[in-house]
């Protein structure tokens, strides 16, 4: 992630802490994309996403004093939007209902499939029939882009569990797919 | 059945992480199963799948909605990292009379008769600006914005289109409606706030970041807009009730955005 750069993130948030919070506005325009398209994988609605994104960026403006500026502040700011989609789904009957499968069929014919929309379509409604846990790691490594080594300091766990746990989530997401007669 | 350091390799292989040596041990076991190079293939069809899935900009909105809930005058007055919940000073105390019903009619009065005559007064400190036709002589007269603590927020617009986004903001005092329009565009355009001449009339206006033109007949306040601008709206209502307002957005002087406020 070599477009995060540590540093102009370590000055922003000091001068967010001296009194200017218009400096979070440089973080919030740094990262808003990412943490935008983190929601929305993770949630599938843009709706959500939007009031998921805006609620990580003032939280973590609220949190700021809590933040230890030994981490980098990616991995801070994205383990918030992780928390805030996980919070949010388990408060939306939506999503209730794709987890455990009741609204989205995995068996749909080949001939359905021959619009880009309806391809992002069947990939989102495949990876919201994941866990969270494999949900997570998929939307991190495929849609931001970290490397393992990131991916466990987001997350807070073993690089060693960031593998096995995006591998297998991949294997999920290849039975899931290929049943829907996608991804062959 | 593949072992799972294989398919730990095929893995890797995916992400692009492994060594050459790593890469050339994957390549001959694929050779020599086909089992496995069906697994892999498949594996490597899904994250290509997954990976034709773009990513797509964050809504344009999303920035100002952020900014302003967190650069308001009161939280801005209590340093940047205050939270929310422990804010302290005038803002609390007003909100702690606000919280008990039998003092919040009288500090509702209060407070409105107090944000009024400072409004007033300042409109009356020149004789000038009580002429609505020279509008130009209202900028930078209206009372800060500080002054708006206190006030009922009686709509919240949220603009985002493409290229145009923001928000339009509608805050009443007794017969004073202050309208915050806060816009961003990519492009030239103008926005447009109209409104029913017989309830509601312009009083003043006050402007921050860059200015664009800006004109008013007497049902409609409209202001060029390229790049980002915030202008905050002072009117005069007599209806006794907050009165709609239609926002528009014009581009090439045909609407392109049309929303009434506050909502019916």
């Amino acid at each position: 992630m070599s477009l995060l750069k540590a540093q102009d993130d370590a000055d922003a948030v000091r001068e967010c802490l001296a009194g200017n919070s218009e400096a979070f506005g440089v973080l919030v325009k740094k990262y808003q994309q990412p943490i935008y398209n983190l929601a929305l994988r993770m949630l599938r609605e843009p709706e959500d996403a939007m009031d998921v994104s805006q609620t990580v960026f003032i939280k973590a403006f609220e949190k700021l004093d809590s933040y230890n500026p030994a981490h980098r502040f990616f991995s801070w700011i994205y383990r918030i939007a992780i928390n805030e989609s996980i919070n949010f789904s388990k408060r939306s009957k939506r999503l209730d209902e794709y987890e455990s499968g009741v609204s989205a069929s995995e068996e749909m014919t080949p001939e359905d499939r021959y619009r880009d929309e309806a391809l992002e379509e069947e990939v989102s409604a495949a990876i919201s029939l994941l866990t969270m846990d494999y949900r997570t790691v998929i939307v991190l490594k495929h849609y931001n882009d970290l490397s393992y080594q990131e991916m466990a300091e987001v997350l807070d766990i073993p690089e060693k569990t960031v593998k096995s746990r995006l591998f297998s989530a991949r294997q999920r997401l290849k039975d899931i797919l290929q049943k829907r007669g996608i991804g062959r | 059945m593949i072992d799972q350091k294989h398919i730990d390799l095929m893995n890797t292989e995916i992400d692009g992480v492994n060594t050459d040596e790593q890469s050339r041990e994957l390549a001959a076991f694929l050779e020599s199963n086909e089992e496995a190079r069906e697994y892999f293939d498949g594996l490597r069809a899904t994250a290509r799948t997954i990976n034709s899935i773009r990513n797509v900009d964050a809504p344009a909105s999303l920035y100002h909605r952020v900014m302003s809930r967190i650069t308001r005058p009161a939280e801005h007055a209590h340093g940047a990292h205050a939270s929310y919940e422990s804010r302290g000073g005038v803002g609390d105390w007003l909100r702690g009379l606000f919280a008990r019903p039998q003092l919040r009619l009288a500090t509702s009065f209060a407070v409105g008769l107090a944000i009024g005559v400072t409004i007033y007064a300042v409109i009356t400190d020149d004789g000038s600006f009580r002429q609505p036709l020279d509008l130009s002589e209202f900028a930078g007269t209206m009372a800060t914005l500080d002054s708006r603590n206190g006030l009922d927020q009686i709509a919240d617009l949220d603009v985002s289109l493409a290229g145009v986004s923001g928000y339009v903001r509608l805050h009443q005092t007794g017969e004073t409606l202050i309208a915050d329009v806060a816009l961003e565009s990519d492009r030239p355009i103008q926005w447009g706030l109209s409104y029913d001449a017989a309830e509601v009339t312009l009083d003043g206006f006050r402007h921050l970041g860059r200015p664009g033109d800006f004109s008013s007949t007497t049902s409609e306040t409209r202001a060029t807009l390229n790049g980002e601008n915030r202008y905050v709206l002072l009117f005069k209502e007599s209806a006794g009730v907050p009165s709609p307002m239609t926002l528009r957005i014009y581009s090439d002087d045909k609407v392109v955005y049309e929303s009434v406020i506050p909502e019916s």
